[in-house]
């Protein structure tokens, strides 16, 4: 090839990522993006359980996803999420032989069904974009519907980019067999969730992007788990939190392209605190491979570790002047690691995706040193299947 | 000892960025340097950790609940 041929094929690479970096940068969707999951999500049954069964929630999920032009600065995003669940749920604990806390099961296993739906609208005006969403959420015994707006700024050389997002939730709950467990309310309860989130993200160099976020929500309202119970003063009462917890989060993602490996990597962090004393860390990193033949290879890990809210306790000895009480394995102090592994094939214009995920969690995992651990501490498998489609 | 540490990191950045031409930006357009290449994958798993773990939120804002948290 010639010299001049050689300049005129470097100026051609130049324009090609200039075209598609500003893709990749805010504009309206170009192209009609049809996605959809299938996930089977099944958890290890506990090693023992007085009544009540030892199995766990085994849950299917269908998941859709449509994104669409609508004109020239507008698009929009669809969401559509069923989810069909069953298996016995975590009652409450009582003290066991040995000073070892034994779990009591729900008595039956519990069938039931979740749909979630979603509808992002999108305007795109120059370096900026503004979005509103609106999303639903129904079960037999919990309604929720939210709304949400965001923005999104670059810069004009398309190096950083601010975005700013907020949204309110409100929650009707009304337990099942409120008749029949009279620790369950039996009127409907209300929950109101509001939350915002603003993030910078800069290409460090021609491999880096690094993108720093802080968050913060808050929660009021009924905020126990009405299907929890706890002994406490020889008596079996509901599971009882505070009706007001606020939460902070710090965060960070950096992604890195190895030229010489072809390759991709993923670190993310995030710092959280709320207002029930939990501290949590989660560590994520993952490994994007190209291979031949338009395949990838995504091998991750996650670690996660909290600390207990300041109300939690394995088992209740003593009567609490707050009134508050759980025994929920979520409250308390756990550590977890979640191993993954993902197959993509891409064909021209749409891909496969096939993935597996493994979660382990303990009492002493990570930072976690729980001195008596919860015994409805979970793992999980998760199987997921999907393709995509766009033109 | 946290003035040393967040001195060293953003020394550390600083040495880390760099002037970043509109051509050489081609590796940012790949799918596996997005923040999240699969978001139909990534909004199921924060659902699922938002369900079995105390802490959520940090890249999204929290959405609506559901019985299962």
């Amino acid at each position: 090839m010639s010299s001049k041929n050689n300049v005129l094929a470097m100026l051609g690479v130049a324009a090609t990522n200039l075209v598609a970096t500003q893709t990749a940068a805010i504009e309206v969707a170009e192209e009609f993006q049809f996605g959809l999951r299938h996930h089977s999500y099944e958890e290890e049954g506990l090693p023992e359980s007085l009544g009540g069964s030892t199995d766990r929630y085994d849950i299917n999920v269908n998941q859709f996803s449509i994104i669409s032009p609508l004109s020239e600065k507008f698009d929009i995003a669809l969401t559509y999420q069923h989810e069909k669940m069953s298996g016995a749920s975590p009652w409450y604990t009582i003290m066991g032989a040995d000073e070892k806390p034994v779990q009591i099961m729900s008595g039956a296993s519990i069938e039931d069904k979740r749909t979630d739906a979603s509808a992002k609208v999108r305007y795109v005006l120059g370096v900026s974009s503004f979005a509103l969403t609106a999303a639903v959420s129904d079960e037999d015994d919990y309604k929720s519907e939210s709304f949400g707006v965001g923005y999104v700024r670059e810069s004009v050389d398309k190096l950083s980019t601010w975005s700013f997002s907020a949204d309110v939730s409100n929650d009707d709950i009304n337990p099942v067999d409120a008749d029949i467990y009279t620790t369950r309310p039996n009127t409907e309860q209300s929950k109101r969730s509001t939350s915002a989130l603003i993030s910078y993200s800069h290409i460090l160099n021609k491999n880096t992007l690094l993108q720093v976020g802080a968050g913060y929500s808050k929660k009021t309202g009924f905020l126990s788990d009405p299907y929890k119970m706890v002994i406490a003063n020889l008596a079996l009462i509901g599971d009882s939190r505070p009706s007001r917890r606020y939460a902070k989060t710090l965060s960070s993602r950096l992604r890195y392209f190895v030229d010489a490996s072809d390759s991709a990597l993923h670190f993310d962090y995030r710092y959280y605190h709320d207002s029930w004393k939990i501290k949590s860390h989660t560590l994520s990193f993952a490994w994007y491979q190209n291979l031949p033949m338009n395949f990838q290879l995504v091998p991750s890990v996650r670690l996660y570790s909290q600390s207990e809210s300041f109300f939690y306790d394995v088992f209740y000895s003593d009567v609490r002047a707050d009134g508050f009480y759980s025994t929920d394995y979520r409250l308390s102090e756990y550590g977890a690691t979640t191993y993954g592994l993902k197959v993509i094939k891409a064909f021209d214009n749409w891909s496969i995706t096939l993935s597996a995920d493994k979660y382990s969690s303990g009492g002493s995992t990570g930072f976690a040193s729980e001195s008596i651990e919860n015994p409805a501490l979970l793992d999980f498998k998760l199987v997921s299947l999907g393709f995509d489609l766009h033109f | 000892m946290k003035k040393i540490l967040l001195v060293v990191c953003l020394g550390f950045l600083s040495g880390c960025v760099s002037t970043v031409e509109p051509w050489e930006r081609g590796r940012f357009t790949k799918n596996e340097m997005q923040l999240e290449p699969d978001q139909m994958g990534a909004a199921f798993k924060r659902h699922v950790y938002f369900s079995k773990e105390a802490s959520s939120g940090g890249t999204s804002t929290a959405g609506g609940g559901c019985g299962c948290n």
